[in-house]
């Protein structure tokens, strides 16, 4: 500040410097100077010191920089005997002063025409057609490689099982750009869940006996799913299998009261063909409370394999009405029942 | 390797190599073909501005530097710059700057339109490095710049969120402010040749704009498509949220299409300014046209390879053929090293002596790289898929019966071409040019015959049967070796690819015009 006020005492010492040599120059009682060069010299000094000081001056306390500055304030002054640099200088505040002032305005704010929500559509929003084609028919025969690439991106929205086949039959497609991205969607997923299953693991290694039961569990959970993008390759799907069977033992194991353990366990092994294992593994289930409709499709498929035709229709026969009247169950019980 | 690089920025080298994530700190099939190209032009010198993410990619070149490199000089597009940014709080430029941003408007306007002209790129490079112009401070503080990303905003779709528009268009213009540093102290060249569209094709650009010197760009693969695959599905790109949206959304995310807009732009400006532009084969040269590039300016200047040292290596007719197939290639998801692991158990009970090789580098993708050493383990495979690295190719060939790749995307890889000098058939993917390389191309292409096989991607059964039925029969595996033979040595020797730049070069940069070898497109 004192820095400040140092600069400002010369400035105004220095304009009055300036204003005397204006006084002497306009009025003709007052000439102390013999020589016109003598005035002109004074008077170039006189500017360089004041352009000099003003310029510093503000430059302590504005963003401007001092050497610009003062050039510009010394040759108005220079140019302008007294009046010029003092305007200029008082204009150079002013303007400091208003875009300050205007820097303390809000900021704009951008509004834009969002919806109201819950109550109205977007206005604009493009409404997708639906197509009652099948997505791997038109991905079979459909000409439009746009539209079809558009749609092979998004169905990486969608649930695995229902988006694999799509994905596989997208991988064969003759564009490159839609063989490419399905191809990628897929090892996306792969990978997502392989990483998910390792940082599971390693979270089962350490955690107490209930954090690895449930743990073990979701990495049963996770085989089981990579099983379903593993589709149609049948080595692959033993490995998984294998894993899946290990993980939701190991899951069991740790807690002997997790009926969704079991049921897990049951599935896996029947997905093996390991029936036995799988009848005990469900029957365990339903005994510590899985409500039997959730488990009684399963011991179907379990007496079906086992070819206990009469154990399946009866075990189909009773499913509660509510199960039987509707898809996936509703075909097969109309046959077996 | 030698990590001292020349470095003589004030030299007019006769070629000025603008590369991108490749020669001489990336192995691959692009950075050997440059070396190809310096080595082959012995009589040129070279300079090369190399441009890569960040610092880090750039610690050791992987490659030794040929002698006629007179000059190499390496960029970060992403790093953030050690100076602070200088003060630009001069409020008589303001007015100045505004003629700028205007012009800088109308240029995205004219990009939206699609009518791109030299103009285009001039104007683009006035805003850049003009009398006046934006700098990358400015357009991080400038209230111009706000206003102007600000009206921009305004014409995209209602409901995008404007903290990922500002700062989606805020990190995509960051690395052309250095673009735009590295064009106004480039070393002097009589010539500049991109191998690739993107950031180093623009660099070309404004090369050409800033120097009048001619620009030739040579495309592997199609960066504009490898771009869009990839920004198509990358997770760090926001997602607009629509409360609305049922089912599936067939709609790519607006910011999205403002990322692959933006690759598309720079290779139509590529484009547009180019002296001539070659590609390998006639599937890239049709995506180049539908990129946007005058077809009059086009040419197909396929891969070659130096015969001698793996014709010294062929394999004796009659001799055994041991039952190994190797896959010479970066241990990485585009070359989907799991089918073919996948396809190795197939090829193992049918042939229990065999055995699958991946020659390559495994460091590029290590998380890729693990998943493959345990899906081996998997599928118990441990002693018929070994990984031994990076090799060379040349000794490796002697001990492999089939070169193959299954790789989902490929261009005119070197390594089958190779192989063929070797006397080594392929099975491949139907990717790229691989069933040109492997069927032919013209009639008299074609007549030679077979040099292997091709199958559909991802499909290791298809895969497994392929390689069987090359390996259980000897006397097709001879011929289809005849006829790698004889194809590469026809069509794709090196002398061939080196004789056409030769003379692209001499052409372009004003000196006497000799014969061409171009490859007729049939």
């Amino acid at each position: 500040m004192l820095h400040s006020a140092r600069y400002f005492g010369l400035v105004v010492l220095v304009s009055l410097l300036q204003l005397m040599l204006l006084w002497q120059l306009l009025s003709p009682w007052f000439d102390i100077f013999e020589s016109s060069l003598i005035w002109l010299g004074l008077h170039a000094l006189s500017a360089a010191a004041f352009g000099w000081v003003a310029g510093h001056w503000m430059a302590s306390f504005t963003d401007l920089e001092a050497k610009p500055t003062s050039w510009f304030l010394g040759i108005m002054t220079l140019c302008m005997p007294g009046v010029g640099g003092i305007s200029a200088l008082i204009a150079l505040i002013i303007a400091y002063r208003v875009w300050k002032y205007r820097d303390a305005e809000s900021t704009d704010f951008v509004t834009t025409e969002n919806i109201d929500l819950p109550f109205t559509t977007p206005t604009g929003r493009k409404v997708s057609v639906p197509d009652s084609r099948g997505f791997v028919e038109q991905l079979r025969y459909s000409k439009d490689a746009d539209a079809l690439y558009q749609k092979v991106l998004s169905s990486s929205y969608i649930r695995n099982s229902i988006s694999v086949d799509v994905l596989r039959e997208a991988v064969k497609h003759g564009d490159e750009r839609i063989r490419l991205t399905a191809y990628q969607i897929l090892d996306r997923k792969v990978n997502a869940l392989n990483a998910e299953i390792q940082r599971l693991e390693a979270v089962a290694q350490k955690g107490s006996q209930n954090v690895r039961g449930t743990t073990w569990l979701q990495i049963a959970n996770n085989y089981w799913e990579l099983l379903t993008l593993e589709r149609g390759d049948e080595a692959a799907r033993k490995q998984l299998l294998k894993k899946a069977i290990l993980s939701a033992k190991r899951s069991v194991n740790e807690d002997r009261t997790n009926r969704n353990a079991f049921l897990v366990l049951g599935r896996v092994s029947l997905a093996a063909g390991e029936l036995n294992a799988a009848d005990v593994a469900f029957q365990k289930a339903m005994a510590l409370g899985m409500p039997g409709d959730n488990v009684v499709p399963y011991l179907a498929e379990v007496a079906f394999g086992k070819r206990d035709f009469k154990k399946v229709q009866q075990l189909l026969d009773s499913l509660d009405d509510a199960f039987k009247k509707y898809p996936p169950l509703k075909q097969v019980v109309e046959y077996w029942t | 390797m030698s990590a001292e690089l020349p470095f003589n920025p004030t030299v007019k080298a006769d070629v000025c190599l603008l590369l991108e994530g490749t020669f001489p700190y990336v192995r691959g099939g692009v950075s050997t073909w440059v070396k190809q190209i310096i080595e082959g032009l012995p009589e040129r010198t070279f300079s090369i501005i190399f441009l890569g993410a960040s610092e880090k990619d750039m610690e050791t070149p992987v490659y030794d530097i040929p002698k006629n490199v007179v000059h190499v000089e390496c960029h970060s597009l992403l790093d953030a710059p050690n100076e602070p940014p200088k003060t630009q709080k001069q409020w008589f430029r303001t007015r100045r700057l505004q003629k700028t941003f205007e012009l800088n408007d109308a240029m995205h306007e004219s990009l939206r339109s699609g009518e791109l002209t030299d103009e285009t790129l001039h104007g683009f490079a006035e805003v850049m490095s003009g009398k006046y112009p934006v700098t990358e401070h400015d357009l991080q503080h400038h209230r111009l710049a706000w206003e102007s990303i600000r009206k921009q905003y305004l014409k995209a779709p209602e409901g995008l969120d404007f903290n990922h528009y500002f700062w989606t268009i805020r990190s995509m213009h960051g690395p052309m402010f250095v673009l735009s540093e590295i064009a106004e102290n480039a070393p002097p060249a009589a010539l500049y040749h991109s191998v690739s569209t993107g950031y180093a094709g623009f660099l070309g650009a404004l090369l050409k704009q800033k120097t009048g010197q001619p620009l030739l760009v040579s495309e592997h693969g199609i960066y504009t498509k490898e771009r869009e695959l990839d920004l198509a599905q990358v997770n760090w790109i926001p997602e607009e949220y629509d409360p609305f949206r049922v089912g599936l959304n067939d709609q790519m995310s607006y910011l999205r299409q403002v990322w692959i807009r933006f690759f598309h732009s720079l290779g139509r400006m590529t484009y547009a300014v180019s002296n001539e532009v070659y590609t390998l084969y006639e599937g890239n040269r049709l995506r180049q046209i539908k990129d946007g590039a005058d077809e009059s300016r086009l040419r197909i200047i396929p891969n070659g390879v130096a015969i001698a040292p793996y014709a010294a290596v062929r394999r004796p007719e009659g001799a055994a053929v041991p039952p190994v197939i190797g896959l010479i290639g970066r241990v990485v998801p585009i070359k989907d090293i799991k089918t073919f692991i996948r396809a190795m158990r197939v090829i193992r009970v049918s042939l229990p002596g065999a055995q699958g090789w991946l020659i390559g580098p495994e460091d590029e993708d290590p998380i890729y790289t693990q998943e493959c050493k345990q899906l081996v383990s998997s599928l118990d495979l441990e002693d018929v898929v070994l990984f031994k690295g990076f090799q060379k190719p040349v000794e490796m060939f002697p001990q492999i019966a089939l070169s193959v790749l299954t790789s989902v995307s490929e261009g005119q890889p070197l390594v089958v071409l190779e192989g063929f000098a070797a006397g080594i058939p392929a099975v491949t993917t139907d990717v790229g040019s691989c069933s040109e390389l492997i069927f032919g191309v013209t009639e008299e292409d074609r007549a030679i015959g077979s040099a292997g096989a091709v199958v559909p991607m991802a499909s290791p059964t298809e895969f497994a049967e392929a390689v069987l039925e090359l390996l259980n029969d000897p006397d097709q595996w001879q011929k289809a070796s005849k006829a790698a033979i004889e194809r590469v040595e026809t069509y794709y020797a090196d002398d061939q690819m080196i004789a056409t730049y030769r003379d692209a070069y001499t052409q372009h940069s004003g000196q006497p015009l000799n014969s061409t070898h171009q490859r007729k497109v049939s």
